[in-house]
C-alpha cells in the first residue's frame, strides 16, 4: 500500500444489490491496511418498511419516512464523529441525503459514491452526484458528459472487479457438486430478457438459482428452491459445480434478448476469479477488460446455443480459458485494485489526504516496552495495518465485542485516563 | 461461595459511602474491593472481610502505573465473579470493567463503547437533574446497586459520644462548600464551652496547616492548650484513632464526616453551596446537618456562583450558636432551635429505604415533592409500604420519572 493508512467509512444501503459490493469494498479495503467501518443501514431497514406496513395515509407515512431518514442521517452523522475519516465512501442507495453530503462537505470529509447502477434506469444520480467530491462509475459516455454537465468533474470510470477471499475454486463435496452442480447454470433474477432467452433450455440438465422467476411455466422445473434468494456463499458453490454459467446481462427489453449494452456486471469479474467456465454476451466495455482467449461470449441466441454444444464437449477448452480468466481477474480485476485506482484518483483530483501523526509518534509515553510488543501482536488481531495509529488500535477495541484480554483493556483504560488527565 | 468485585475508584468520602454495598455482598459470598492504590490502608481499616485490589486511578498516566494495573486485570482475568459492581459513571473504570463477560457487570458496564447504566443507576441520573428534590443518599444509590441491600439500621452505629473530645475539620475539598474561619472558630468556641472543654483536634490534610494556625490564633489563649493540631499529620489509621471515640465532629461535607458516621462518632456538620444533606449527609442514626437552603441550593460545584456563595450568610451570627448550643444540650432541645432563613437543621435518622432526614428547624418548601419522590423510590426498590402512596404521585413527579422509553422497551435494560 503505498498511502499511509486512512480511516474510512463505508456506509451500506439498506438493501439492494450493491450490498454486497459495499461490503467487499470494505473487506479490501481493511486488506489494504486502512482502518474501515461499516455503517450498516440494512439494520435500520426493518423499522423502515415497517412504517410503509402500519397502514398509515400516505401523507403520514411520507412524513414518518422523512423523518426515519432524517434519524439515519443522524446515527451515519454520529460515526462520523465518532471515527473521524478520511473518506466516506457510499455504496449505491447509501443513504447519505442531501444535508447530509453538504455537511460532510463543510466539514471537509471526502466523499465518494461507487454508483454501480445504469445510469439510464436509476436516474436519481442527477440530483445526489454533484454532491460528492468523487463519482465513480460503470460507464463510459454519454454518462461521463451528462455528469460534466451537472458540473460533477471527478468522474472515475471504476469497472466492477472480484474479492479473491469469497470468489475463489472451492473443493466441493460430492453432495454439494450433486445439489449446485449442472450442464448449464444460471444464476440471478428472472429478467424479462432471460426469460424469454432460456426458454429453449427446457428440458435440459439446466439449473436456474435465485428470485424472480415466477409465472415461467416452461422453466418452473429448472428454477431451483422455489426462486429463493440465494447467498453470496451459496452462489460462489453454485458457480464451481456449474459446467457452463450463463451470463446473460439483464435487460427489460424483450425485442433484442442480448441488449449489448456497455457496463460489464458483477457476475463477470466473479466467475473469472473463481475458474469457473462462463458464457458471458458482448457488451461494449468488455474487451478492454478480457482479451478475447479469456471469455467465451456470444452477440445473439443462436451463438449462445452454439457455444454451450461446443463448450459441454469441450471440457479442457472450457478449463483454460476459465484458468486465463481467473488469472487476469486476479491481476487486475479486484476489488483492491478498484479501491486503490479510487483512492489515487482522490488523492490526484483533491490533494493528498490529511496526515495523522505516524503511529510511533501516536503510542503514548506510558506504554511499556512489553505493552508495545503486546500491542504490536494486538494489531494483526484487530485486522489493523502495522502503521495503525493508537487512536485507531482503540477505536478497534471499543467496537469490539465480548470479554478483552488485560492487555486489551489495559490500552482503554490508558486511553481514557490521558483523556482525563487532558480534561484536566 | 459466591464472589463479588466492587469497583470503587473514587474519593475519600465515596469510599466509605460504598460501605451499604459492600455489607450487602459480603452476607452473600467473598467480596473484593478494588480501590486507588492510596486508600488501600483505609480500605483495610474500613472492611476488614474484603480482599482488596489496589489500582493506579488518581495519579497521572505513568507506565509504572499502567502496568500495575495490567496486573491487576490479568490477575481478574483468572478469577470468575458472580456480580462486579461498578460504582462510577466513569470512563476509566468502565474499561477496566471490558475484561468481564458484560452481564456480569453492575450498575455501569461498558456497551458498544460507551457507557451503560442500569436502570437504578439512571434513576441516580434523573435525581441529580432536580437535586434540591432529592431524598436519596449516595450510600443507598450504591447500596441499591444489589438486590435487597442489608438494613441502613445496621450500616453504620448510632450517634454517641465517646467521651475523647471534640474534632474539627478545617474544610472540604472545594473551598466553597467549607465554612469561612471566623464562623468556624465560634462554633468551635461554643461546642468547646457546651462540652465542658474538651479536647479538640484539628483535622485536615497538609495544605489545610495554615488554615489550623489561625484558627488556633483566632481561639481564646485558655482554650489554646487544649486544641492539638492534627492536620497534614495523620495518615489513614491516624485519622481513624484520631475520630475515633469523640463526643462530636464539627465538620463541612467531608470524607472524615463520613468516616465519623462509620465509627458512630456524632456529626456535626455544616452544609452549603454545592453540599446537599439529602445526598450525601452522614449516614446512620441522631447526626445534625445545617443546611444552607437557598433558592438556589443545592448549586453545581462546577459552576462559578453568580452570588458570591452568599449561602454562607446565614451561618454568620449568634443564632447558628444558639442551635448549636441546644443540639449539643441533646434531651430533644433541637426541636427548639430557630434559624434565620435560608438555613435549615436536619436530625439523620433511617427508614426501610435508607438514610432519612428529620427537619428539626427552618422551612422546606420542597418536603411534599420530596416525600413523593421518596415514595416512588421505595416502590422501584420493592419496598411493599410504599405501595399505598401510589396515587399520590403528582403529574410533575410521574413525567420526571417515568420515560416514555422505558414504558417501552424491555425493562431491566442497560443503556
Amino acid at each position: 500500500m503505498s498511502l499511509a493508512p486512512l480511516r474510512i467509512l463505508v456506509v451500506l444501503p439498506m438493501y439492494g444489490g450493491s450490498l454486497s459490493i459495499g461490503h467487499y469494498c470494505a473487506t479490501a479495503l481493511g486488506g489494504m491496511g486502512h482502518v474501515v467501518k461499516v455503517f450498516d443501514a440494512t439494520l435500520l431497514y426493518p423499522a423502515f418498511t415497517g412504517l410503509r406496513a402500519l397502514g398509515l395515509p400516505q401523507a403520514a407515512t411520507s412524513q414518518l419516512e422523512n423523518a426515519f431518514l432524517h434519524v439515519v442521517a443522524q446515527a451515519i452523522w454520529a460515526q462520523v464523529q465518532s471515527l473521524e475519516p478520511h473518506l466516506v465512501l457510499a455504496a449505491a442507495q447509501a443513504p447519505l441525503g442531501r444535508g447530509l453530503l453538504q455537511r460532510l462537505r463543510r466539514s471537509n470529509v471526502r466523499t465518494a459514491m461507487w454508483f454501480v447502477e445504469d445510469h439510464e434506469i436509476f436516474s436519481y444520480w442527477r440530483s445526489y452526484a454533484p454532491l460528492y467530491d468523487v463519482f465513480a462509475v460503470i460507464q463510459k459516455e454519454p454518462f461521463l458528459s451528462k455528469l460534466a454537465a451537472l458540473g460533477q468533474h471527478n468522474v472515475l470510470y471504476l469497472p466492477l472487479a472480484a474479492l479473491p477471499e469469497v470468489h475463489r475454486p472451492l473443493d466441493l463435496t460430492q453432495q454439494e457438486r450433486r445439489e449446485y452442480g449442472a450442464d448449464i447454470g444460471f444464476m440471478g433474477a428472472g429478467y424479462p430478457n432471460r426469460r424469454l432467452a432460456f426458454r429453449q433450455l427446457a428440458g435440459r440438465d439446466f439449473k436456474i438459482w435465485g428470485s424472480d422467476w415466477e409465472d415461467e411455466p416452461l422453466l418452473v422445473s429448472h428454477v431451483q428452491r422455489a426462486g429463493a434468494r440465494i447467498s453470496s456463499e451459496e452462489s460462489v458453490k453454485i458457480y464451481n459445480a456449474t459446467r457452463i454459467n450463463l451470463n446473460l446481462h439483464s435487460s427489460m427489453q424483450t425485442r433484442d434478448l442480448v441488449s449489448h449494452g456497455d457496463f460489464v456486471n458483477p457476475r463477470t469479474f466473479e466467475l473469472a476469479a473463481i475458474g469457473a467456465f462462463q458464457l458471458v454476451d458482448e457488451r461494449s466495455l468488455l474487451p478492454e477488460l478480457f482479451a478475447k482467449d479469456e471469455l467465451a461470449t456470444f452477440a445473439t441466441l443462436e451463438e449462445m446455443f452454439a457455444a454451450i454444444d461446443h463448450y459441454l464437449a469441450c471440457p479442457e477448452e472450457r478449463r483454460a480459458i476459465a484458468q486465463r480468466a481467473r488469472a487476469k481477474a486476479l491481476r487486475e480485476h479486484t476489488y483492491a485494485a478498484r479501491m486503490t485506482a479510487l483512492l489515487d484518483f482522490i488523492q490526484e483530483r483533491m490533494g493528498a489526504w490529511p496526515q495523522d501523526q505516524r503511529r510511533e509518534e501516536s503510542l503514548p509515553e506510558e506504554l511499556s516496552p512489553q505493552l508495545r510488543d503486546s500491542l504490536d501482536r494486538l494489531l494483526r488481531t484487530l485486522g489493523l495495518g502495522p502503521h495503525a495509529h493508537f487512536d485507531e488500535v482503540i477505536q478497534a477495541l471499543r467496537a469490539r465485542s465480548g470479554v478483552l484480554s488485560d492487555v486489551e483493556a489495559t490500552l482503554l483504560f490508558l486511553d481514557e485516563w490521558r483523556k482525563q488527565y487532558a480534561r484536566k | 461461595m459466591p464472589s463479588y468485585l466492587v469497583l470503587q475508584a473514587a474519593r475519600f468520602g465515596d469510599l466509605v459511602q460504598t460501605k451499604r454495598l459492600l455489607l450487602t455482598l459480603a452476607v452473600r459470598g467473598e467480596v473484593h474491593l478494588a480501590v486507588d492504590e492510596g486508600l488501600v490502608p483505609l480500605a483495610r481499616l474500613l472492611y476488614p472481610f474484603a480482599r482488596l485490589h489496589a489500582l493506579a486511578v488518581h495519579g497521572a498516566p505513568s507506565a509504572v502505573a499502567l502496568d500495575k494495573n495490567r496486573a491487576v486485570l490479568a490477575h481478574w482475568r483468572g478469577m470468575s465473579f458472580d456480580g462486579v459492581y461498578n460504582c462510577n459513571y466513569s470512563p476509566l473504570t468502565t474499561a477496566l470493567c471490558r475484561v468481564f463477560p458484560i452481564e456480569t457487570v453492575c450498575g455501569y458496564r461498558p456497551e458498544l463503547g460507551r457507557i451503560a447504566r442500569s436502570p437504578w443507576a439512571r434513576i441516580g441520573f434523573t435525581l441529580s437533574a432536580k437535586r434540591v428534590l432529592t431524598p436519596l443518599n449516595l450510600v443507598d444509590f450504591w447500596a441499591y446497586f444489589a438486590q435487597d441491600p442489608v438494613p441502613p439500621s445496621t450500616v453504620n452505629p448510632t450517634a454517641k459520644p465517646g467521651g475523647r473530645g471534640l474534632g474539627v475539620v478545617l474544610a472540604g475539598r472545594e473551598a466553597r462548600r467549607s465554612l469561612p474561619l471566623p464562623v468556624l472558630a465560634d462554633l468551635t468556641q461554643t461546642a468547646f464551652g457546651i462540652l465542658h472543654g474538651p479536647k479538640v483536634y484539628l483535622l485536615g490534610q497538609r495544605a489545610e496547616q495554615p488554615l489550623a494556625r489561625q484558627l488556633l490564633r483566632s481561639l481564646p489563649v485558655g482554650m489554646q492548650a487544649r486544641v492539638e493540631d492534627l492536620s497534614g499529620k495523620t495518615d489513614w489509621p491516624g485519622l481513624v484513632e484520631a475520630l475515633s471515640g469523640l463526643d462530636a465532629v464539627i465538620t463541612p461535607d467531608t470524607g472524615s464526616m463520613h468516616l465519623a458516621a462509620h465509627l458512630g462518632v456524632p456529626v456535626l456538620a455544616f452544609f452549603l453551596s454545592s453540599a446537599w444533606l439529602h445526598e450525601t449527609g452522614p449516614y446512620g442514626e441522631g447526626h445534625y446537618v445545617w443546611q444552607a437552603a437557598r433558592a438556589c441550593a443545592p448549586c453545581l460545584e462546577s459552576a462559578p456562583c453568580p452570588c458570591a456563595t452568599s449561602c454562607g450568610q446565614p451561618f454568620v451570627g449568634s443564632a447558628i450558636l444558639r442551635s448549636l448550643a441546644l443540639v449539643l444540650g441533646g434531651k430533644g432541645r433541637a426541636r427548639a432551635v430557630t434559624l434565620p432563613l435560608g438555613l435549615q437543621l436536619w436530625q439523620t435518622a433511617t427508614d426501610a429505604l435508607g438514610a432519612k432526614a428529620l427537619l428539626m428547624a427552618g422551612e422546606d418548601a420542597h418536603a411534599r415533592r420530596r416525600a413523593e419522590v421518596r415514595a416512588l423510590l421505595m416502590a422501584q426498590v420493592g419496598l411493599p409500604q410504599a405501595e399505598d402512596a401510589l396515587e399520590a404521585w403528582s403529574p410533575e413527579v410521574q413525567e420526571w420519572f417515568f420515560k416514555d422509553a422505558d414504558w417501552m422497551l424491555p425493562p431491566g435494560r442497560y443503556c
